[in-house]
């Protein structure tokens, strides 16, 4: 690793920043987006107007997921818009360093839509967070990781592709399948009346083995990757 | 075209096979399939899904094989024209 | 031309074995608890394993390709997550056939291995599409996938195992009396030497699809 190679990471990532503070069009969008989602899996789980506790942790995690795909889309869209990505990979930087800077500003918008989407689904879902908020935030935040860490590696090879809006989740979803059923499984372990906390921590284990392994991998294939 | 021999004579065998392995004892089927509360495995019977699952295979193996097969000799017959072009 | 005599001794050689198999694996016992439902697993187990192995084949050709871009590594790759479809479809196909009259059901969600198969069925069909779909630059991008999916492997895996236990069910001892050996390594055999000669064929077509691109744009210049 070069020496700058943080630094480079975190320039990439405050250029984003900055980009999305002063329109917040990426941020309104796709939270926006996530409560739709979140709206339309409640029509359809509600029975009887009874909602079911046991879908609130499936809906939202669904919703995590959509919205993560469309941003990936839209975040990689301007980039060839205004041909910066090819600007950055002729910078005499590390390669993965613009990995790193590209995953940090997905994951500053995922925490936004999180921030939305869980008090919704726990005022919608009438399920508590007494006890759990902390192994709720950590399966939130290695979930988000591995989903953002692949999505992110596969988004910035898809950009110069035809085809890429579909193109990405027909990749993302199956190579995100673990990310899925432990974030699913991990949080239904803890919105229901007796958490289980021990079983949420095993997901949680699992997920920062994943994490561990496919960020790395990451790494070394956007550096392999981007060679031209 | 022995290719094309080679081809034909494979799927007869193939084709050949399942016919001749016909009839499988459907007695003994009666006498080891154990009483349960699945009603559907009493009355479904086991032979059809065997066959179907048996032919299933021979014909995606042997579509793919013709299909890579057909497909390599349009590719050779496209390459020997173009090269007869060049100087 | 020797590697198609060895590609017309392979395909020859499976074929018998597969044509003369349902002989074989007729004159096996019976298997004392599901009769003659559970013939079918002389076909989806090797069928299942081939294709594990295809995804391993397709992973390194893959990693090797982009390490340092050789040709061969990627038309490896190339035929070997197409096989991966292809013995998917096969597994996926025979696998609930079986379950239908075992279970009742088509389709069971704590059978864990039935599962993987169809996430990594999945992920290779992603590849195939990439390399169709995704036009310039979708070698390097599939070999990603094909790296990411073997990768992907033991986690869906794993993931799936426990996940199931949340619904205890069953689960179908799948070992075989010794007297049902021989069938199955007659079938296994069958299906290795298939998958074999399939993988070189195709990796032929690729080839011979190579050398015709470059004579196209030489012609070009």
């Amino acid at each position: 690793m070069t020496p700058g190679f943080f630094r480079t990471a975190w320039i990439v990532a405050r250029k984003d920043l900055v980009v999305e503070a002063r329109s917040r069009e990426l941020v309104y969008t796709t939270v926006f987006f996530a409560v739709a989602v979140v709206l339309i899996f409640s029509f359809s789980f509600v029975v009887d107007a009874k909602p079911l506790t046991d879908a609130a942790a499936g809906i939202l995690w669904v919703a995590l997921a959509f919205s993560g795909t469309l941003a990936l889309g839209r975040t990689f869209e301007r980039e060839r818009q205004s041909e910066t990505l090819k600007a950055l990979l002729l910078a005499p930087v590390d390669r993965s360093a613009l990995y790193l800077g590209k995953l940090i500003g997905m994951l500053a918008i995922m925490s936004m839509v999180v921030a939305v989407v869980v008090p919704l689904v726990v005022v919608l879902f009438r399920v508590s967070l007494d006890g759990v908020f902390w192994h709720l935030l950590a399966l939130l935040v290695t979930g988000g990781l591995g989903f953002a860490g692949v999505g992110t590696l596969f988004g910035a090879m898809l950009n110069r592709s035809q085809s890429r809006d579909v193109l990405l989740p027909v990749v993302l979803y199956p190579l995100t399948v673990p990310v899925m059923i432990a974030g699913v499984s991990g949080t239904a372990a803890l919105l229901t009346a007796e958490p289980n906390l021990p079983r949420a921590e095993v997901w949680l284990s699992m997920l920062v083995l994943f994490d561990a392994v496919f960020l790395t991998l990451a790494l070394w294939v956007f550096d392999a990757v981007m060679a031209e | 075209m022995k290719k094309w021999i080679a081809a034909i004579v494979l799927c007869v065998l193939v084709v050949i096979a399942p016919l001749a392995a016909q009839p499988p004892p459907p007695a003994a089927t009666d006498e080891f399939i154990p009483m349960s509360e699945f009603s559907d495995r009493e009355v479904l019977p086991a032979t059809p899904l065997v066959f179907y699952a048996y032919g299933f295979a021979w014909v995606a193996l042997m579509s793919y094989l013709w299909m890579t097969w057909r497909r390599i000799e349009q590719v050779d017959k496209d390459l020997q024209a173009v090269k007869k072009r060049l100087p | 031309m020797g590697q198609t005599r060895l590609v017309a001794a392979l395909l020859l050689f499976g074929a018998a074995l597969f044509a003369a198999s349902p002989f074989v694996i007729d004159a096996a016992p019976y298997e004392s608890t599901m009769g003659l439902i559970q013939r079918i697993f002389y076909y989806h187990v090797p069928a299942a394993i081939v294709m594990f192995a295809s995804a391993f084949v397709c992973g390194i050709a893959s990693a090797i390709y982009l390490a340092n871009r050789s040709p061969r590594a990627d038309r490896v790759a190339i035929a070997a997550a197409e096989l991966v479809v292809l013995f998917g479809i096969i597994v996926l196909v025979t696998g609930p056939l079986w379950a239908r009259k075992a279970w009742g059901v088509w389709w069971e969600w704590g059978d864990v291995r039935l599962v993987t198969s169809l996430v990594l069925w999945l992920i290779f069909v992603a590849y195939m599409m990439l390399r169709r779909f995704a036009g310039p630059g979708s070698d390097v991008l599939a070999a990603a996938v094909g790296v990411f999916g073997m990768a992907n492997v033991p986690f869906v895996y794993w993931s799936v195992n426990v996940w199931r236990t949340l619904h205890p069910k069953t689960t179908v001892v799948r070992t075989l009396a010794p007297e049902m050996l021989i069938p199955f390594y007659w079938c296994f055999a069958a299906f290795v030497c298939l998958y074999i000669a399939l993988l070189l064929l195709r990796v032929r077509l690729e080839k011979s699809r190579n050398e015709l691109e470059a004579v196209y744009a030489e012609i070009e210049d």
